[in-house]
């Protein structure tokens, strides 16, 4: 009879945490938010919003933030040692395959959170590469990066170029040509390796074709051949990225084009190449040759299994915040240009803003559209690893060690040495 | 003196101050660069003389950063660890050169193994045992485990061997002092040159660790400064000027230590070099 009480009792106070109000007006809540880089700068300002303050008066967020490297070590060792994280913990695309493959974090599609009439309003790729083939959601997209072209107007119309479609890849190199003037220390692009991501979609899955690694080996040898006809073409600087002379380039205006993630755009803003007076730069954005969708970066929520379960369903609602408000998107976007996973503020009013830095162009429809066409990547636990070996791959291309045939057989090898 | 000695004299007082500036740039560059603001730092060519962002990088850091609640965690941590290291470290390597007991050797040989055993392997038990102790956000985990470490028993031991004779340790006992005392009276004068060695390891090592503060101390008030730097790295909020800054301020606590202890450290490092 005891066991019988003592089951009810449990089954009603479970029910009243699954179901119930995961909020308590009348108590104050604290969801520690584990970030990295600039993230936490979005976020305080997303809390910092009459928005927030209305619909979380009594939560507060408390970060723990570190860098890239640093906060995805620290999450893996705790995970891994089963043991209490942050409420909400950020992932870099980059690293989404590894938990997708061995756990440790939440299922958002099961119940109490059946996130899945949520993420129907997410761009797709990225709530695929989050989803285990059991079909559970472990991390919800809270930004992406659509990759795009960003290129100096003033440099394409001295050489008189429009860069706004560029047909195909062997454009664009004809059009770098053209733009790379040496005599005055101009170049095309910062360097070959700039452009050996986008054919594999920004390289953070994709690496496994029905089991087989590096397949289908067009798709790779492509990437290849691409980077080294940049090199041969001789238009970049040889400009390694975040170097000084790799800043001090664009300082000086001698890039004159670059093919990135939307992000890149805040660090031109903020850093590599500040607006004038006027509000606006030489730069303007366009889409990646032969209009080709990818991605080149990204960050997803996660809520970690270890955090206790009430804890789950407060830190729930500020992840469902981040990622399915609008106000919280389109403050992080404009905070750290992270641009916005949730579809629907696409067609904010907004997105159809000129932007002053681009000289009034509306940028945020070209990314808006790369956004919802970005194909999907399979994702798989050996991606990281896969992602250092091929880096090795295009450096033998660029330094001119191999062959793109021989760079690829060489990857490859190395690959199957690794995952068997 | 033979003039071609004089000019071999010269010649290697000249080379040898060539490779102090080279080794000694760094540390300048780094006070440099803390000067100039944050879109100035990476410039190229490089900066070589102070500029003017002092103050504006001195706001940013500050402003980022809760930097003396960091510092003083920084200071209080590596100073524990180092006290209590030096301590321990002289005690047990007192009793590995001085005693004879049974399985010493055998109990040398496990501590000495224990250093082939990388860090990193047992990093995720390591993590479980501190939670259990509760000793997650406190300073215990990054002291207590480490006060009796491997490489400080080895090198004390070592040290210890050489610079304390037998014959004094019999002179103190037959003069009455008890075991304990003769390492307060006896041993630790005689090992300072060994501790100041081990003492600056043991302080740089903690001073600059980044992966034990980083998992055992997750609030950033609880923290210490190389991950509280960290959060100043990013893509997009060009923080360098302040970066740079902190990095400099990070080592000014390091230049100190070596400028009070230089003498010991260097008779430390070259006792036993010579025979005789």
């Amino acid at each position: 009879m005891k066991r019988l009480c003592f089951m009810v009792v449990l089954g009603v106070v479970a029910t009243a945490l699954l179901t119930g109000q995961a909020i308590d007006p009348a108590k104050k809540y604290e969801v520690t938010v584990g970030a990295y880089g600039d993230l936490e700068k979005a976020y305080k300002a997303v809390i910092a919003t009459d928005d927030f303050k209305k619909k979380f008066p009594n939560v507060t967020l408390k970060f723990q933030t570190s860098d890239f490297g640093g906060h995805h070590n620290r999450l893996t060792t705790v995970i891994a040692a089963g043991e209490q994280t942050n409420d909400i913990e950020a992932l870099e695309v980059g690293y989404i395959a590894q938990f997708v493959q061995a756990g440790g974090l939440t299922d958002l599609n099961a119940a109490p959170f059946n996130a899945k009439k949520l993420s129907k309003d997410l761009v797709k790729f990225a709530v695929a590469n989050a989803t285990t083939e059991g079909g559970a959601l472990i991390a919800m997209p809270v930004d992406i990066a659509p990759a795009v072209m960003f290129y100096r107007a003033d440099l394409a119309k001295t050489a008189g170029l429009n860069m706004d479609n560029v047909a195909n890849w062997d454009a664009y190199i004809a059009a770098l040509k053209k733009l790379t003037d040496k005599s005055k220390g101009v170049f095309g692009i910062e360097h070959p390796a700039a452009v050996s991501a986008i054919p594999l979609n920004g390289g953070k899955g994709g690496w496994f074709q029905n089991n087989k690694p590096l397949e289908p080996k067009s798709k790779f040898l492509d990437a290849l051949s691409l980077v080294q006809k940049v090199k041969a073409a001789n238009v970049d600087g040889d400009l390694g990225a975040w170097s000084g002379p790799w800043s001090q380039a664009y300082l000086d205006g001698k890039i004159a084009s670059i093919v990135n993630g939307a992000w890149f755009g805040g660090t031109l803003r903020t850093w590599l190449s500040p607006a004038g007076a006027d509000g606006s730069s030489p730069w303007r954005v366009a889409y990646l040759p032969g209009k080709m969708m990818a991605s080149l970066g990204g960050t997803y929520l996660s809520i970690p299994q270890t955090v206790p379960g009430p804890r789950k369903l407060v830190a729930y609602e500020i992840l469902k915040y981040l990622t399915n408000s609008p106000v919280a998107q389109l403050t992080t976007f404009k905070e750290i240009d992270a641009f916005p996973a949730l579809t629907t503020v696409y067609n904010d009013k907004v997105m159809d803003e000129p932007v002053a830095y681009y000289g009034g162009q509306k940028v945020r429809k070209i990314y808006a559209d790369v956004a919802l066409n970005i194909p999907e990547n399979k994702v798989s636990e050996y991606d990281a690893v896969i992602g250092g070996i091929w880096n090795g791959a295009v450096n033998d291309v660029v330094s001119g060690k191999s062959t793109p045939q021989a760079a690829y057989d060489s990857a490859l090898k190395k690959v199957i040495a690794t995952i068997q | 003196m033979n003039p071609f000695k004089k000019l071999s004299t010269y010649v290697t007082t000249f080379l040898l101050g060539l490779l102090a500036l080279v080794f000694a740039f760094p540390f300048y560059y780094v006070f440099v660069l803390a000067t100039w603001r944050s879109q100035e730092v990476l410039a190229f060519p490089p900066h070589l003389w102070f500029g003017t962002g002092l103050l504006e990088n001195w706001t940013s850091l500050f402003g980022r950063v809760p930097f003396a609640t960091n510092f003083l965690n920084s200071l209080g941590i590596a100073t524990l660890s180092t006290v209590s290291v030096l301590f321990f470290c002289t005690l047990a390597g007192f009793a590995f050169s001085k005693y004879q007991f049974k399985l010493k050797k055998t109990l040398f040989f496990f501590v000495i193994a224990t250093m082939a055993i990388p860090g990193f392997l047992n990093i995720i038990p390591f993590y479980k045992m501190m939670v259990v102790f509760g000793w997650i956000n406190t300073w215990l985990p990054l002291i207590v485990p480490g006060m009796a470490g491997a490489f400080g028993i080895f090198l004390m031991t070592q040290f210890l061997e050489n610079a304390l004779p037998f014959e004094l340790l019999e002179a103190a006992r037959i003069d009455g002092v008890g075991e304990f005392s003769m390492l307060w009276r006896v041993v630790f004068p005689l090992a300072r040159a060994g501790m100041a060695v081990l003492g600056v390891v043991t302080f740089v090592g903690s001073w600059n660790n980044f992966t034990g503060p980083l998992i055992l101390l997750p609030d950033v008030d609880a923290t210490t400064l190389p991950v509280a730097l960290s959060v100043l790295n990013s893509r997009v909020d060009n923080n360098m000027g302040a970066l740079f800054l902190g990095n400099a301020l990070t080592l000014l606590p390091l230049l100190v230590i070596f400028m009070l202890f230089s003498r010991q450290i260097i008779s430390g490092l070259t006792a036993g070099a010579v025979k005789g």
